[in-house]
């Protein structure tokens, strides 16, 4: 047992033929925590989070949930998390009180607790004037709700969260950062991978920044900004040659830069004049870090 | 074999038989509740009853009247109809059961498999609350059968034991070839393979069977083939109730046979199904 720690991957490999998915991750989430996985596609978000689930199993090294070993123990561990996943798969024939009544007897909730646990969650998800409603009626907000809604029906002790905002529109997903920063006030233990940087940075007490199946970096968002980035940012824009210019001269002057597309932003400038470079001053973000680290953009 | 290693050994058994009754306990529920769920979709689901009801009554209507006074097909029975009804309801349910795959293929193309996954529920939790699907779609097929046949004065023994009993071999036997569907959809993964697949399994069950003529009948390389269908079994053992017509075979065989297939193919299913589909 690994005392204050809801989750523990220890050197965990997973490969797909050729391809190794994950590679050699280490990963530590605390109780009463909410931990972000935060990479673009592909970098082994979701491998990591069906790892957790025993969904899939890993060819290397340790995994604990809740305490438990991975894959011996996976049943005691899934019964005391929570699963939002990533591709909506409520039941849709069914009304929003039926699929969470299903969950309730899936999860084993005794009889006379199963109603409570159910209003609860309605009332968590703000879905109770919805609950005679068949799922396909809903709108895609109120389904993301009661996908996490259904992961809450047991009062799991850790909830997996894997993009549990993805391909949503702007207020739908400030309705969904509400609720799980509810969540977290409440102390449940969170892990929850994004390729939102913005998520991250709102949600996440500790991040990990994920690139090719390995973690390249970790902290609290402020912490890894601070570090990587510092404070301020200058931002140049121009030409492609003026943009290699500007390059290789903070290089030369032993500052980091990093692309975004059209402007090349020169990091960790905090209060120094800029090289003589004409561009916008902004303040150093998660995004920097994420870019300098991995070489890639994000979604 | 080292102390150290029999000790862990002994352990495992232990624990495993200390939570012996919470697993069981979780296998029952969650079948329960699979099925419970699927009931509630069958009431939004009436057109597909009814179509599903469509081929059975053409077989029974169509070919049992053509075929009515044939002494040597009805098997004893004074009307081939009577003799038809119970093969017939039992092919109904397979019908559902065999391409019950389809569905399961179908949940995991969109990630309705991963929610079971992620529960606790057992592997045989999963298949069982799958076949007990099936069965409670077979159920709702079998009670729209049985009120025609009742309507279209067909003579079949009218009590309870006897129908409750046909009923329930009915549902094991669906159950059974319901798990037999998912073993062929872990096999093929894929749908487009699955119709292919499904046609070449449920037609040879069917026709290699007691279902339409009794075995009687049959050339004995034939009569061989069916005694290993299981489906002869769960047919005759509703003849043996619904009609009284028993051909040489014993209730108990039946229910035994039955019952048997369902626990082999769920064990296999559980085996090979959930994961071998993902």
């Amino acid at each position: 047992m690994s005392g204050e720690l809801a989750i523990r991957l220890r050197g965990v490999v997973k490969r797909y033929g050729p391809i190794t998915a994950v590679d050699g991750l280490d990963l530590e989430v605390p109780i009463g925590t909410c931990v972000g996985l935060l990479g673009p596609n592909g970098a082994g978000k979701s491998t990591t989070m069906r790892m957790l689930t025993a969904q899939s199993i890993a060819d290397e090294g340790e995994l604990e949930v809740l305490g438990f070993r991975l894959p011996r123990d996976s049943k005691q561990a899934r019964a005391q998390c929570g699963v939002v996943p990533q591709l909506d798969n409520l039941d849709v024939s069914l009304t929003v009180e039926q699929n969470l009544l299903v969950f309730a007897h899936l999860y084993r909730i005794a009889r006379h607790d199963r109603q409570a646990a159910i209003e609860r969650s309605l009332e968590l998800a703000n879905l109770a004037d919805r609950r005679d409603t068949r799922v396909d009626k809903l709108s895609g907000g109120m389904r993301r709700r009661l996908l996490i809604a259904r992961a809450l029906v047991h009062q799991p002790r850790l909830v997996l969260m894997d993009e549990p905002t993805v391909g949503l529109d702007p207020q739908v997903r400030q309705q969904l950062w509400a609720l799980i920063d509810r969540l977290r006030y409440e102390g449940t233990t969170i892990l929850m991978s994004t390729h939102y940087i913005e998520e991250a940075q709102r949600l996440a007490d500790t991040v990990l920044i994920m690139s090719h199946g390995e973690g390249v970096a970790r902290g609290k968002p402020a912490d890894l900004v601070l570090e990587h980035a510092g404070r301020e940012v200058l931002e140049v824009y121009g030409p492609p040659k003026r943009l290699e210019q500007v390059e290789t001269e903070a290089s030369a002057s032993g500052l980091k830069t990093r692309r975004t597309g059209t402007s090349v932003s020169i990091l960790g400038l905090d209060g120094r004049n800029g090289l003589g470079f004409e561009g916008e001053r902004r303040q150093a973000n998660l995004e920097d870090v994420f870019v300098l680290l991995t070489g890639e953009e994000i979604g | 074999m080292s102390a150290r290693a029999a000790d862990a050994r002994a352990g495992s058994l232990e624990s495993a038989l200390r939570l012996l009754p919470v697993r069981a306990a979780r296998l029952r529920d969650g079948t329960l509740a699979m099925g419970w769920a699927e009931l509630r979709k069958l009431r939004h689901d009436h057109l597909d009853i009814f179509t599903r009801s469509v081929q059975p009554l053409l077989w029974l209507f169509v070919f049992g009247t053509a075929l009515r006074h044939n002494q040597a097909l009805a098997g004893g029975s004074d009307d081939y109809r009577a003799y038809l009804a119970p093969g017939v309801m039992a092919q109904a349910a397979l019908f559902v059961a065999i391409f019950f795959g389809l569905g399961v293929i179908w949940e995991r193309d969109v990630g309705q498999l991963q929610r079971l996954l992620a529960t606790p529920l057992p592997r045989l939790g999963i298949v069982l609350g799958k076949a007990a699907g099936a069965a409670v779609r077979a159920l709702a097929q079998a009670v729209v059968l049985l009120c025609v046949i009742a309507v279209a004065g067909i003579a079949i023994r009218w009590s309870v034991p006897r129908v409750v009993g046909a009923v329930v071999l009915l549902l094991l036997g669906t159950g059974a070839f319901a798990c037999l569907s998912m073993i062929l959809a872990a096999l093929v993964r894929t749908r487009e393979r699955f119709m292919g697949i499904g046609q070449l399994v449920v037609m040879p069950l069917f026709f290699a069977s007691s279902a339409l003529y009794p075995l009687s009948i049959m050339p004995g390389w034939l009569q061989v083939v069916a005694h290993a269908n299981p489906l002869s079994y769960e047919v005759h053992g509703m003849r043996d109730l619904l009609l009284g017509i028993s051909a040489g075979g014993a209730l108990w065989l039946d229910f035994t046979v039955v019952a048997g297939f369902l626990l082999a193919t769920a064990l296999v299913a559980a085996r090979t199904y959930p994961r071998a589909i993902l």
